[in-house]
């Protein structure tokens, strides 16, 4: 497991950087937006955060590291488990960035409700996305993976045009507990999808 | 004890099936010669479990390969025909990455390969040279103390130098008798060198395995008229060829009538004759 992570923190500083980047252009932006209006600068970081290995896995698609990996003594669970953490570590970085970001908004406004609403549905997006993707990728390959990517980032953007132009916006409709139920169904979710992967991946021929 | 022994193997694909019984017993060196698609990465594929066998047992080191299999591959070097290294990694960053998956890596062994197959230690993968990157690939299965190395065409790439260099490293890695090693190639001469055993694979199927030594043995080529040719006992004759001057022939020396010159015989000639044979 301490391999293949180190693996992907290589990778990450070799072909993330971009996305990094990205994502702290889209903070910034989201602290200088009315919070009223910044719900894709705001998603988008921790969205980022939890696709970072599904990213990677299409440039080990590439270079043929998932095939040589199977020769090497770490089973295909363990490949599938440390994609999930990965995406987890990940995620969490990106989120509690913008967690921090969004504080130093919201608290000096008296907003501290605002930012817990915040702090419950963020995970939804960067937990949802790779719990979509990643037993897709592993399954089928990167080609279908990235398809449900350009999939998701159009509903993620159709979502923010219909219901609401911020996160606020979304928590204020469901209310607290809606926000509660929604965050521990994607936790069970991504769950799910961690258990699926495993399954999937040991039936693949690669 | 045997490092490698498959019984009843089957693999089956859309025109293509594998069929194969093979031991490699520790201490030595199989040679798997085959033309491109004979089933060679097939086979290796199955022996590491990295293909589920259609039918048929795999026993590596001892252990069924269809049984938690992973930890055991500690034991295994392997070379893939492609490194599958990715692409952003340099030596360095990539001997850290099996530091982490190898509980037996070695970091001063792979030191001293890198520094033996002067591989650069700071460059990017996606920057090496076709031979480099087998040379990489060559050097990680080598530094966690393996006792058995499967290699998949190891040689390809490499120039003349190298090549006669890595092929004593393999020849080094054999003088511990529980050191075993299986070989594919295109490149017979580099298996000549170093087999002890030679499995010719044609079509999925196994024509021989044998002792090199004894395949040298009881096989002869023979160089005859027509005329001399067609008067052999069909049954001695494994492959033919017609030349300019007549027939070049691979035989049984014991099957030769007296008289007859009989020159020894490569392994390369050998496995082209017979596979000719196989055809016809």
């Amino acid at each position: 497991m301490k391999g293949l992570l180190r693996k992907d923190l290589y990778m990450t500083w070799a072909y993330g950087r971009t996305l990094l980047l990205i994502s702290a252009v889209f903070l910034a932006t989201s602290a200088f937006m009315p919070s009223e209006e910044n719900f894709f600068f705001v998603i988008y970081p921790v969205l980022m955060g939890g696709v970072l290995p599904v990213t990677l896995l299409s440039y080990d698609e590439r270079s043929g590291w998932n095939r040589s990996c199977d020769a090497l003594p770490v089973s295909r669970r363990l490949v599938v488990d440390e994609r999930y953490l990965m995406s987890l570590l990940s995620f969490l970085v990106l989120y509690a960035v913008t967690l921090v970001v969004q504080a130093v908004v919201l608290l000096p406004r008296g907003r501290a409700g605002d930012l817990g609403q915040l702090a419950g549905l963020l995970p939804c997006f960067g937990l949802a996305a790779p719990a979509v993707m990643l037993p897709i990728t592993l399954r089928w390959g990167v080609e279908k993976g990235r398809l449900v990517y350009f999939f998701f980032i159009g509903a993620l953007v159709a979502a923010g045009l219909i219901f609401s132009r911020s996160v606020l916006g979304v928590s204020g409709a469901i209310g607290t507990w809606g926000v509660a139920a929604v965050l521990g169904g994607t936790v069970l979710f991504f769950i799910a999808s961690w258990l699926l992967s495993r399954r999937l991946y040991e039936k693949r021929e690669l | 004890m045997n490092a490698i022994e498959i019984q009843g193997l089957e693999k089956h694909y859309p025109g293509f099936d594998l069929k194969l019984d093979l031991e490699l017993p520790q201490g030595c060196i199989l040679g798997l010669i085959g033309e491109n698609g004979a089933g060679k990465s097939t086979t290796i594929k199955a022996i590491l479990g990295m293909l589920p066998a259609d039918a048929g047992t795999i026993r590596v080191l001892g252990r069924d390969n269809r049984e938690n299999f992973a930890p055991a591959r500690a034991e295994i070097g392997v070379v893939l025909d492609e490194p599958g290294i990715p692409e952003c990694l340099t030596a360095e960053q990539f001997g850290r990455v099996l530091a982490g998956i190898y509980p037996n890596w070695d970091t001063a062994v792979y030191t001293e390969h890198l520094q033996r197959l002067a591989i650069p230690t700071g460059k990017k993968y996606k920057d090496f040279s076709r031979g480099m990157k087998m040379k990489l690939s060559i050097a990680a299965a080598l530094s966690h103390h393996p006792k058995l190395l499967v290699l998949d065409e190891p040689t390809s790439g490499l120039d003349p130098v190298v090549r006669d260099e890595v092929v004593e490293i393999f020849s080094d890695f054999t003088r511990d008798e529980e050191h075993a090693v299986l070989i594919s190639s295109h490149i017979v001469s580099d298996l000549e060198k170093l087999c002890d055993y030679v499995a010719f694979l044609h079509r999925g199927r196994l024509l021989l395995c044998e002792e090199k030594d004894m395949l040298r043995e009881e096989y002869g080529l023979v160089q005859l008229s027509k005329t001399d040719f067609a008067a052999l006992d069909p049954a001695a004759v494994i492959g033919s060829r017609s030349t300019p001057y007549g027939v070049s022939a691979i035989a049984r020396r014991e099957a030769l009538p007296a008289g007859i010159a009989v020159e020894s015989v490569s392994i390369e000639d050998l496995f082209v004759l017979m596979v000719k044979g196989e055809e016809s």
